[in-house]
């Protein structure tokens, strides 16, 4: 079984150690047997997203952001395409943002998105919100942990990502966090989200089992110390919760 | 009157502080209130100098005030390190006679990248050094363009500014002033690369029109000679200058006359060195003196401490955690170390300032340069050792030369009988107690 990764923007949408995710993931794809291909590109390259199954974007900073955007905008139709064929996107961080009707950077300069969704973006100069996180999602049971770090209000989210229990929302009173249509996932948390949760990794792997065998099994592979470092981290932040209600 | 009175009641609060072990910020505190404007009052001296950057202020300063000291000028500075508004306060006012005069001849100050736009609204240094932007402690940062922009408020067109020119965001704060800067620099040496070898660019992109840069060489990390393909930002051209640096050997020579013998082979303490030798050649200081009270010298803030495990001659490399750069200096010290050796990566607390599980930073380090070599073993310890291992199973380090060690006491046990060759612990001030008090230290060494 081959699988092809696309991880775009690699050297400008990489502020967190996010490359992470992309190593992680197809690690853990090659466990299960896939051969699994990875292609890097970013601004000014041809990218042909038909070639791929899965998407992977990082979080980058505002200006960087606004660079991939406008790189990206060439592009939009076709995502549209992959989408609603059930392609994989994951993007975490302000990556996700792209996503959206618009973006309204600090200085007021409208910037239009891929409007796969009619979201709002709104930046902000002097704030910024930054701390752990943690989450829960309707299509799992267990929580995520990670961490928030951006200046930017998300407004009209239709089908959010996660509930938050700790950390930010997509704007202030909004526990909701992220985006999800089909199978992109979008998420402002940022890092090596799926090192970070070795549950949603498997939800991943699941999933794009699934897409290419309808009998996929996913073989067991011993992945502790992933579980540790969950559980270590869960038991950290959830005293945190605990302290904050 | 009222000047006086505030500066009499800070100087009381901090000699009474000083007796009940307080620390330096409260007098000040309580003096910004008594005066908002006694900063603006006092009479400050001719010079006040002053240091930001991600990494380095605290090594920069104590050098600049050994160097000045040496050639006799009187020096006040935040030794404490409190570099928000009332620490500066109190010690500038700790520091005036009773007319309000400051009484040295000189301001030193270690300045807070995201504090210094509130203390220079109070007064302007004369001399403005900026050493760098990293990736530094991001939870409470951002990213290091939103520092920019922040630092970029505490920059006053009346102060003369001291830019590392080989770092190109900070060269930023030069553009449309770059007569007035001073730059200074590290010319191409022979250990530099001309591809990035870090696990991650930050000056894949010009900072200033976001058009691909391109590098005639890197030092290190993002720091070396670049153009920008497309707005010509580039390196300056530097007046105070690095222009041979043997690290093998020891030594660094700068504008191509002063030689110094260096007690720290890392370039992190190269570019610290250049920016003290800068500020010091600026006030008056002759540059063979400077070079003479260098040569050698021993930094006192701990960065580096020798110590005995068993049979095991160790050294402990100070770093900070949610600093990639910093780990990868250290990582680099290790990798040069000409014998077996064993590395020991200790990520307990990953601030001691404030609460946080963020690890994502591990990604960022090249934990790469690891495998093989005079590596030997690995050792990973403290609260986030399993995190640390996650990373270190994608590193190519062998896992068979691996331990993965919680306790930090557990993990000195097994060093003792254990460990391979010299051992390097990398870790950062807020961990490094937790392994030092279990260890025999031979020497503070800066």
């Amino acid at each position: 079984m081959e699988y092809r990764i696309l991880h775009l923007y690699h050297d400008l949408m990489n502020l967190y150690g996010e490359s992470g995710n992309v190593r992680a993931l197809s690690r853990h794809l090659s466990d299960q047997g896939f051969t699994v291909s990875v292609d890097k590109k970013s601004v000014g390259e041809d990218v042909d997203f038909s070639r791929y199954d899965f998407v992977y974007i990082g979080c980058g900073t505002e200006r960087n952001q606004k660079v991939a955007l406008h790189d990206l905008l060439r592009y939009r139709d076709v995502i549209a395409e992959r989408a609603n064929e059930d392609a994989v996107f994951f993007l975490t961080g302000n990556a996700f943002e792209m996503l959206g009707k618009s973006i309204t950077a600090a200085d007021g300069t409208v910037y239009p998105g891929l409007e796969l969704a009619q979201f709002e973006v709104t930046e902000l100069s002097d704030k910024r919100y930054t701390g752990d996180a943690v989450c829960n999602s309707e299509w799992y049971a267990k929580p995520m942990v990670g961490f928030i770090n951006k200046c930017s209000h998300i407004t009209g989210v239709e089908h959010p990502l996660f509930e938050m229990k700790l950390g930010e929302g997509n704007a202030p009173g909004d526990k909701k966090e992220g985006y999800r249509f089909r199978n992109v996932f979008g998420t402002h948390l940022i890092g090596p989200v799926l090192v970070k949760n070795p549950h949603f990794m498997t939800y991943m792997i699941k999933l794009i089992g699934s897409q290419t065998a309808d009998d996929f099994q996913m073989k067991t592979v011993n992945y502790d110390y992933e579980t540790k470092a969950y559980q270590v981290t869960l038991a950290e932040l959830m005293q945190r919760v605990e302290s904050v209600n | 009157m009222r000047t006086f009175i505030t500066i009499l009641v800070c100087k009381w609060l901090r000699w009474a502080g000083k007796l009940l072990g307080k620390g330096s910020s409260m007098p000040g505190r309580i003096a910004l209130k008594l005066c908002p404007d006694i900063l603006q009052r006092v009479k400050l001296p001719d010079y006040v100098l002053a240091v930001t950057g991600s990494n380095g202020k605290t090594s920069t300063v104590e050098m600049m005030a050994h160097i000045l000291q040496k050639n006799g000028f009187t020096v006040a500075y935040n030794r404490e390190g409190s570099n928000q508004i009332e620490g500066v306060t109190t010690f500038i006012l700790n520091d005036c006679d009773w007319s309000g005069a400051v009484r040295s001849d000189l301001i030193l100050l270690e300045s807070d990248e995201r504090f210094a736009r509130h203390t220079f609204r109070h007064f302007t240094p004369t001399h403005y050094v900026i050493t760098n932007l990293y990736r530094d402690q991001l939870t409470r940062n951002g990213h290091p363009e939103w520092v920019f922009d922040i630092l970029k408020e505490s920059v006053s067109p009346n102060t003369k500014l001291i830019l590392n020119a080989d770092d190109p965001l900070v060269s930023c704060f030069g553009i449309g002033r770059e007569d007035e800067v001073v730059w200074f620099g590290v010319d191409r040496l022979p250990q530099d690369t001309e591809s990035c070898d870090s696990l991650y660019n930050d000056g894949a992109y010009c900072p200033h029109c976001k058009a691909p840069m391109e590098y005639e060489y890197y030092h290190y990390n993002h720091i070396g000679g670049y153009r920008c393909s497309g707005c010509g930002h580039h390196k300056h051209e530097t007046q105070f200058t690095v222009t041979e640096a043997n690290l093998e050997q020891g030594y660094l020579t700068i504008n191509g006359e002063n030689r110094i013998p260096l007690a720290l082979r890392s370039m992190y303490h190269v570019y610290n060195l250049l920016a003290a030798y800068t500020v010091a050649s600026l006030i008056g200081v002759p540059g063979d003196a400077i070079a003479r009270d260098m040569g050698n010298y021993m930094l006192k803030n701990g960065r580096v401490v020798t110590f005995r495990v068993g049979q095991h001659e160790g050294t402990l490399l100070a770093s900070k955690h949610e600093n990639s750069i910093s780990y990868d200096q250290s990582i680099q010290l290790a990798v040069n170390h000409p014998s077996d050796c064993t590395v020991v990566v200790i990520v307990d607390a990953v601030s001691r300032k404030y609460f946080t599980s963020e690890v994502s930073w591990l990604w960022d380090i090249d934990f790469e340069k690891l495998a093989g070599g005079s590596i030997k073993q690995v050792v990973l310890a403290g609260r986030y050792c399993n995190d640390l291992m996650v990373r270190f199973d994608y590193a190519g380090v062998q896992k068979d030369r691996i331990r993965v060690i919680e306790d930090i006491g557990q993990a000195v046990e097994y060093l003792k009988d254990n460990a391979q060759g010299d051992i390097f612990v990398i870790t950062c001030f807020s961990d490094k107690e937790k392994f030092l008090s279990k260890v025999e230290i031979t020497q503070e060494k800066e």
